[in-house]
């Protein structure tokens, strides 16, 4: 087969592979902006694991405004303002400033008939006790002073049984007041009314991001100066997050790519070697984001923006042939060249391809994304290396080699000069293990999984700002109750409240969501009908007594007792389902599915988290559900783990060493990366950056792509000059490509970046030390 | 012509200052004493009881701790509305907590009283309109909710007095009505420790 047609049909290969990758786009390939969708599973099973995911969207949906003003009025005038430019700006499915009023018909055609089988817990616990008597509940109840208010004729409820239980209908308790509908919280001297709203669709769907962040933009433009607005709500982070890993996906394409053009104008003097190299790399990144797409079915940013700094590694293949195209002058004869590269570029390309395997092998879906994309990417590079370029190196190179590549020849030299005089291969890595030492010991780790997402400071401050004014602090914890059916999980729930109330009376904790709050068991509601019943109307006589004592008319007692004769039903979920009242609550029942009978009680300010995880201590099929701190676990599970499975790679890639060079000389070359990466994990303790996984993936994936320039440089040792001028050249557009990303304003870009700037700058400049003195 | 509206307009606005003022007179003057105790006699009067409930008993008002409510007559029981919620001594002397520290609608009437009893002018301006007549030797304060919430349940509070607070009348909206007199007043500095003691959650 001739070159050319080898070179025609792999672009053959290659144009199909970018029509399929055209129409993927064009049918629209999903681009996720969630963090936490890099990780893997976390809950224990998948029921948990959906009412995580669905409780995350309903949450996740939410967005919460606070208009403020100094005057009471203002501030709520801005309210009502603010609250009709989101309605009209769209994208919400509901938009809720003044409260309507809570209609009691609700209330009554709810709970009124059942409502003898209501009783609050002090109440229970009154009519439990052995000494209670019909006569002292009633006058107790007259002469309370400032008399609470009940939705029924004191008749009705003259004992107040069911205006006591009416309560925990009210909304959970925070430093908000309800104030003629608003919600209000009076902060220093300004009058604050919240508005909440929830998005209409998938927060994490960038349309329906920027519909709620250009609502939002209009709305608070609205207001006049004194007014002041804050947000928070997660799909106002997830906007963020993307547009910072967008500016950063443009920001490190656009500077890798004027870079390697201006890098490779400047070494080869010829518009042709650039064009290649940019073919090569975007034969790489056509088949990474297909195969991606193909695979997964949805690309993260994430990935995206680490593919954009994978250009500078993926040029590195055709740097080296170029290179040698140049040096060989006129000698250059195109199979006998390629012949001669192949060797050592598989070797290269090997250990690179090596490193990103293992990553792939993490379960972690994001790291294993972004290996996938870097060794389909980097197997494109160097398959289009071998196939396509020789098509085009058929001619030797015009320019006079020697004159070519004489300074880099020259900086050689004087470099390997310096570090092969006597001793230096041992003296200067015991010198800079030496320096490194107080770095390592610095060394702190971070595992919070809430910290790897870009949180801007004007956001973060108003979030804060808005947790602390309204002490509704909903931390993304929640209980998860499960049973047979519904009675048992309303039961269960109930024996969890208990503990949690106990727990908001200490303080350490504001408030909490459950549906058994709204509908107690049927058990329950049945046996406090039956204590109502023992303790007051299985026997007529002495409430009739006690009821004209009190003042009431002789036919008050014999209906009271008719009513509770009558009985009902006691209230069930589906009851309450049905009901307006339910609205803001529905997502707690049933958040694993139809199929699974679950709720969730949702927690509000946890003072001391510790305490309340232990609330579910001893409770058959409770379990507190703590997506961030599962994850933040395995993270730091698999961080921990990173050390020894680095030494594992570096015996790996010293196996693969070893098959070519002999194992002496395979140590040799491992010295370069060896002391980069010795470097590198100093720099994140002297900086006192802390380590995270994502620090760790970039120094086993550092391991292979630091190695190759030794092995360049070992191979190329015949044309120095050459050779010397791809090892700088692959070196400065790969440390290009790395530097911006370590730039990057996501921490997990960051850590990742840095790891492979610091490990591959210092390999570049030691690669020397790997030839033999 | 405009010059009269002018004129009257100032007079209105005068006239409206004043009241306010005597208001907050009234008010800065409640919360002079620490610790105020009286004798109460409360009647009930509501369209489910043919004859008033009349109940009587012993008040203690702490400016700092809140509203010690001791009933004697027709039953022995003690309600104590404190920061921490509402706490009831039983006749046998067993405490219990009815109703938890924020929230709760039935402890927003204590709430109101010890806004009126600290002088929480602010507080108490964000949830009634305020209004006084008389002179400050002998006024009366009118409290009309201004939130939607409060007007559900409360159509107004009357206070009276003179140096010390002697009456209280509470209209709701259900057309019942609770009075409260006040006699027998005497100050002091502090709570007893056993009055303090009421207002601790068992």
């Amino acid at each position: 087969m001739t070159l050319r047609l080898r070179a025609a049909l792999f672009a053959g290969l290659v144009a199909a592979a970018a029509a399929m990758l055209a129409m993927q786009a064009w049918r629209g390939l999903p681009l996720q902006t969630n963090i936490l969708a890099m990780l893997p599973p976390t809950e224990r099973d998948a029921a948990a694991e959906r009412a995580v995911a669905k409780l995350g969207a309903d949450l996740g949906r939410r967005v919460a405004f606070l208009v403020s003003h100094r005057d009471e009025d203002q501030a709520r005038a801005a309210a009502d303002r603010f609250a009709a430019e989101l309605r009209a700006a769209g994208g919400f499915r509901s938009v809720t400033g003044r409260l309507p009023a809570l209609d009691p018909g609700l209330l009554l055609s709810l709970y009124g008939a059942a409502r003898f089988g209501l009783l609050s817990e002090p109440d229970r616990a009154l009519l439990s006790h052995p000494g209670f008597e019909p006569r002292t509940g009633l006058l107790r109840q007259l002469s309370l002073p400032f008399a609470p208010p009940s939705l029924l004729p004191l008749a009705k409820d003259p004992f107040g049984f069911f205006g006591r239980w009416l309560t925990v209908l009210e909304p959970p308790s925070s430093n908000l007041r309800l104030e003629d509908g608003y919600l209000t919280a009076r902060d220093r001297d300004r009058v604050r009314v919240l508005v909440t709203a929830e998005a209409d669709g998938d927060p994490y769907d960038q349309a329906v991001q920027s519909r709620i962040v250009a609502a939002w933009e209009r709305a608070a433009a609205a207001l006049g100066p004194a007014a002041e607005p804050w947000r928070t709500g997660m799909i106002f982070f997830a906007a963020e997050a993307r547009g910072a890993a967008m500016a950063d996906m443009d920001r490190i394409g656009a500077g890798s790519l004027i870079g390697i053009t201006v890098l490779m104008l400047l070494a080869f003097r010829s518009l042709q070697p650039m064009l290649l190299g940019l073919a090569s790399v975007a034969v790489g990144i056509v088949l990474a984001a297909l195969g991606v797409a193909l695979i997964d079915g949805e690309i993260h940013l994430i990935t995206l923006a680490f593919g954009a700094s994978l250009i500078g590694e993926a040029i590195d293949y055709s740097i080296l042939v170029f290179a040698a195209h140049h040096a060989a002058g006129a000698q250059w004869n195109v199979r006998d060249g390629f012949a001669k590269l192949r060797p050592g570029l598989t070797v290269a390309v090997a250990t690179s391809l090596l490193a990103y395997a293992l990553l792939a092998l993490l379960p972690f879906p994001g790291v294993a994304q972004i290996a996938r994309f870097a060794l389909v990417g980097l197997a494109g590079a160097y398959l289009s290396v071998m196939l396509l370029l020789p098509a085009f190196l058929s001619q030797p190179s015009r320019r006079d080699p020697l004159a070519a590549t004489r300074w880099t020849g020259r900086l050689s030299a004087r470099w390997r000069g310096l570090l092969a005089r006597r001793g230096a291969v041992l003296a200067l890595p015991v010198v800079l293990l030496a320096a490194c030492v107080p770095g390592w010991l610095s060394l702190t780790a971070n595992d919070d999984v809430r910290t790897l997402a870009p949180r801007s400071d004007s956001l973060s401050r108003q979030d804060r700002d808005i947790r602390r004014v309204t002490g509704l602090d909903a931390g993304g914890r929640f209980f998860l109750i499960r049973g047979a059916g519904e009675q048992e999980v309303l039961a269960r729930e109930t024996a969890l409240v208990k503990r949690l109330r106990a727990l908001e009376a200490g303080g350490a904790l504001m408030a909490h969501q459950a549906v058994s709050d709204f509908v107690p068991p049927g058990a329950q509601q049945e046996s406090d009908r039956a204590l109502m019943g023992e303790r007051i109307f299985n026997d007529p006589a002495p409430l009739r007594a006690a009821m004209a004592e009190a003042g009431f008319s002789a036919q008050a007692a014999d209906d009271l007792a008719r009513d509770f004769a009558r009985g009902a039903p006691p209230v069930a979920v589906r009851d309450w389902l049905a009901s307006p009242l339910s609205t803001p609550y529905r997502h707690l029942w049933q958040p694993a599915g139809p199929d699974t009978p679950a709720s969730a009680v949702t927690l509000f300010g946890e003072v001391d988290p510790g305490r309340i995880a232990h609330a579910a201590d001893g409770l058959e099929g409770v379990m507190l559900i703590d997506k961030a701190g599962s994850a933040s676990a395995l993270l730091g599970w698999f961080r921990a783990r990173a050390v020894p499975a680095l030494f594992v790679a570096a015996l790996a890639v010293l196996l693969v060493l070893s098959v070519r060079y002999g194992a002496r000389a395979a140590l040799r070359v491992m010295i370069p990366v060896a002391m980069g990466e010795a470097l590198s994990v100093a720099v994140f303790g002297y900086s006192g950056t802390p380590v995270t996984l994502f620090a760790a993936a970039g120094w086993l994936l550092s391991l292979g792509i630091g190695v190759n320039y030794a092995i360049f440089l070992r191979e190329g040792m015949q044309r120095p000059g050459a050779t010397v001028l791809a090892v700088l050249l692959s070196g400065a557009t790969t440390l290009l490509g790395f530097g911006l990303l370590s730039l990057s304003s996501v921490a997990a870009l960051h850590q990742f970046g840095l790891a492979l700037l610091t490990t591959i700058a210092v390999s570049v400049a030691l690669a020397p030390l790997a030839l033999e003195p | 012509m405009r010059r009269f509206f002018v004129l009257a307009g100032c007079l209105f606005a005068c006239a409206s200052a004043r009241a306010d003022a005597l208001a907050e007179q009234v008010i800065r003057r409640l919360a002079e004493y620490p610790v105020v105790r009286a004798r109460f006699e409360q009647q009930r009067e509501s369209a489910s009881l043919p004859k008033p409930a009349v109940s009587s008993g012993r008040l203690v008002a702490s400016r700092k701790d809140g509203i010690l409510w001791q009933v004697e007559s027709p039953v022995t029981v003690t309600l104590a509305f404190g920061p921490q919620g509402i706490v009831e001594t039983g006749p046998d002397g067993v405490r219990r907590l009815v109703a938890p520290r924020r929230g709760a609608v039935q402890a927003e009437m204590g709430r109101i009283m010890q806004q009126i009893l600290s002088a929480d002018i602010a507080q108490l301006g964000a949830t009634f309109q305020l209004e006084a007549r008389g002179t400050l030797e002998r006024w009366t304060l009118r409290l009309t909710p201004k939130t939607r919430e409060m007007a559900r349940f409360l159509s107004a509070i009357e206070l009276g007095g003179a140096k010390y607070l002697e009456s209280i009348e509470l209209g709701d909206t259900g057309g019942d009505r609770t009075t409260i007199r006040m006699r027998d007043f005497a100050t002091s500095d502090a709570l007893e420790p056993g009055e303090l003691q009421q207002f601790t959650p068992p």
